[in-house]
């Protein structure tokens, strides 16, 4: 295997990546041999049910295998796009918003969910500073927007396509 | 042929056809909404369709939003779907030097031209291929699955195929989750009975096309659209570029069809390829990135013809030449027609209709580009910020309309954080969602394979189609299998 020249955190990220495709192969491999047969009720054996999950499974740690051994092989090279800062808390902020809206549903009026999350994720992703004239453009556009998510959507799913909400 | 066209020639029709092309430019012109998670989200509002229109419906949001991505590559330089990523190169050095309409006109004769020529070359080969699909068994079928995940492995990513193949693998096992068809065991359910059922195609789609690009798009700047002053172009003078480069409209059209049918590549790929064929076959290839009409026109004609080519493989063998093609499939399925090579004797007139369906949604598609795009730099206006809140919602909602599992609801979360981790380390989605969509096909051909191998060994050996697909599936591994990660392989660059 030839050396590689990419970033370092991809290296780290790749050697990461397949470790954990390592131990889902490993996992999935075991629970597959551990299938039933159904034998004893007189099917045939090679229509057991973990046949194709113990060759995928296999596939993937070999796969996960060869990531590994390539990420320990490789050599970094440090270049401004590869290693430039990851813009990382709007997404941790997003994914929060979106797991505790997605939490809510079904414990929450949905309506009442997706206002929730409309007024949160405004809070944190919109600009309030600026102009009067921009800060009250914005102000309903937000309004608009969540009138749209936590209305509308949710009404035109209940009565044009008969969808009981959650 | 005529059958299909008369039973489509109602008002209904023309009423789908205007809206959801009009529907698919805006999805596709968005930044952040791709042609897939489009599909995806649009399905849930067809459930309540006569299934013909259900469809037309589907395919004329496809055919928008492929073509709506070329107006934001050229005008903000984001491309609105993977497909325009090459139309951006050539489309914006255009616009910046005021050729915004040239550029615009020239990608909307483009994209009408492949999406024509793709539309008749799915009425010559559909039929012909699943005549030839009839043939097929077990060892065929399975074959063809795993040949479609490896080719699409190696094919959507070309730096490191091993990435495209653990997407592959990795979608694989998640559709051996839950209930199997032979004796009905619950395979990796750990007793838990919303895994026993199975994790559903379309959130796992949403999650992994939708959530995902949401999250990506909250760690991108904004964008900015062109200003500079626009010299008009008149129809005529852009028909004049496009029969000057006849050449490449034939070439890009040739290889928009071949890498549209392969299984699960689709038209983003279709359109580099074309695009690299241009550059590298032009007298002008200086002119390449600077705004070459040649190089948009490479790009757009392939990416449209692509898209009814990639419908030929879901209408005949029930396995998807794209992502967004995949959910079409699923669509079909939930309308009731059963793609696979019985299509032709369960439901003669299917492929006609798909055919004109095809020609009304690029005409319209056209139409509308040509007339809308004062309009369309409004929508381009909208921020993002205000976008993700509309698009969240219809995230959660379109998959849980369609079984009311709030399970569902957490199958597309939890396939948006799988789909974003995956995509900022350069994994390819298609790959993952072709094996979700053909696990399950997979598996029963191969146990249903295995008998018949325990039986007669020697039997594969008289099955030509089986030993091809065997042997593609060799090439593609051994050719994977020396490619090396180079530089384009940018750290965690985001969209794939």
């Amino acid at each position: 295997m030839n050396e590689l020249n990419y970033g370092r955190r991809l290296i780290a990220a790749d050697l990461l990546a397949g470790l954990a495709f390592l131990v889902i192969g490993i996992g999935a491999l075991v629970a597959a041999l551990s299938m039933p047969t159904f034998v004893d009720r007189g099917a045939d054996p090679l229509t057991a049910p973990g046949i194709f999950p113990a060759f995928v499974s296999a596939v993937i740690m070999l796969l996960g295998a060869v990531l590994v051994l390539r990420s320990l092989r490789s050599r970094a090279t440090s270049s401004e796009e590869q290693d430039a800062p990851l813009n990382l808390r709007p997404v941790a902020i997003g994914l929060v918003l979106m797991t505790v809206a997605i939490l809510g549903i079904g414990k929450l009026p949905f309506g009442v969910v997706m206002a929730g999350f409309c007024i949160a994720y405004f809070a944190a992703f919109v600009t309030w500073r600026g102009s009067r004239v921009e800060i009250i453009r914005r102000l309903t556009a937000a309004l608009v927007t969540t009138l749209i998510a936590a209305t509308l959507i949710p009404l035109a799913f209940e009565h044009i396509f008969l969808v009981r909400l959650p | 042929m005529i059958d299909a066209l008369i039973g489509l020639l109602t008002f209904d029709t023309l009423f789908n056809v205007l809206w959801a092309t009009l529907a698919g430019i805006v999805i596709g012109a968005l930044p952040g909404l791709t042609a897939t998670m489009g599909l995806a989200l649009m399905t849930s509002l067809t459930y309540s369709m006569e299934g013909n229109q259900a469809i037309l419906v589907l395919i004329c949001i496809y055919i928008g939003s492929i073509y709506g991505g070329s107006r934001s590559a050229i005008l903000l330089n984001i491309p609105g779907t993977p497909a325009n990523a090459a139309t951006g190169l050539e489309g914006h050095p255009m616009a910046l030097r005021g050729e915004a309409a040239r550029a615009l006109g020239l990608a909307t004769v483009a994209s009408l031209t492949g999406g024509l020529i793709g539309g008749i070359s799915l009425s010559l080969i559909s039929p012909a291929l699943a005549d030839l699909a009839l043939g097929f068994g077990s060892f065929e079928y399975f074959f063809l699955g795993i040949m479609g995940v490896i080719v699409a492995g190696r094919m959507t990513s070309a730096d490191d195929p091993l990435k495209g193949w653990l997407a592959g693998f990795l979608g694989l096992a998640v559709a051996m989750i839950g209930q199997e068809t032979m004796h009905a065991y619950p395979r990796y359910a750990f007793g838990n009975l919303n895994l026993s059922g199975g994790i559903g195609l379309i959130p796992a789609m949403v999650g992994a096309f939708g959530v995902s690009e949401l999250l990506l798009s909250l760690g991108t700047g904004e964008a900015k659209l062109v200003k500079a002053k626009v010299k008009s172009a008149s129809l005529l003078s852009i028909l004049g570029d496009m029969i000057r480069n006849w050449v490449t409209v034939v070439r890009s059209s040739v290889i928009g069809i071949v890498v549209g049918v392969i299984p699960g590549v689709g038209e983003d790929i279709a359109s580099w390829i074309s695009y690299g064929a241009a550059r590298r076959l032009s007298k002008h290839p200086e002119e390449f990135t600077k705004g070459s009409r040649d190089g948009l026109i490479a790009a757009e004609t392939a990416n449209s013809a692509a898209l009814p080519a990639a419908i030929i493989p879901a209408l005949t063998l029930a396995v998807p030449g794209s992502a967004p093609a995949a959910v079409l499939l699923a669509a079909m399925f939930i309308h009731n027609v059963r793609p696979g090579p019985m299509i032709l004797i369960e439901n003669p007139v299917f492929i006609s209709t798909v055919f004109w369906i095809i020609i009304f949604g690029s005409i319209a598609m056209a139409v509308m580009g040509l007339m809308l795009t004062r309009p369309l730099l409004y929508v381009l206006k909208i921020p993002r910020e205000f976008l993700t809140p509309v698009v969240f919602t219809l995230c959660v909602l379109g998959p849980y309309a369609l079984t009311q599992r709030i399970f569902d609801i957490y199958v597309v979360l939890a396939f948006g954080l799988l789909g974003y981790a995956l995509r900022m380390m350069r994994y390819p989605m298609a790959p993952l969602i072709l094996g979700i969509i053909l696990g399950g096909m997979i598996d029963q051909n191969l146990r249903r394979g295995l008998m018949l191998f325990a039986r007669d060994p020697m039997d594969i050996l008289t099955r030509p189609i089986a030993l091809l697909l065997i042997m593609i599936c060799i090439a593609a591994i051994v050719i994977g299998g020396k490619a090396r990660p180079g530089k384009r392989l940018g750290l965690f660059s985001g969209r794939v």
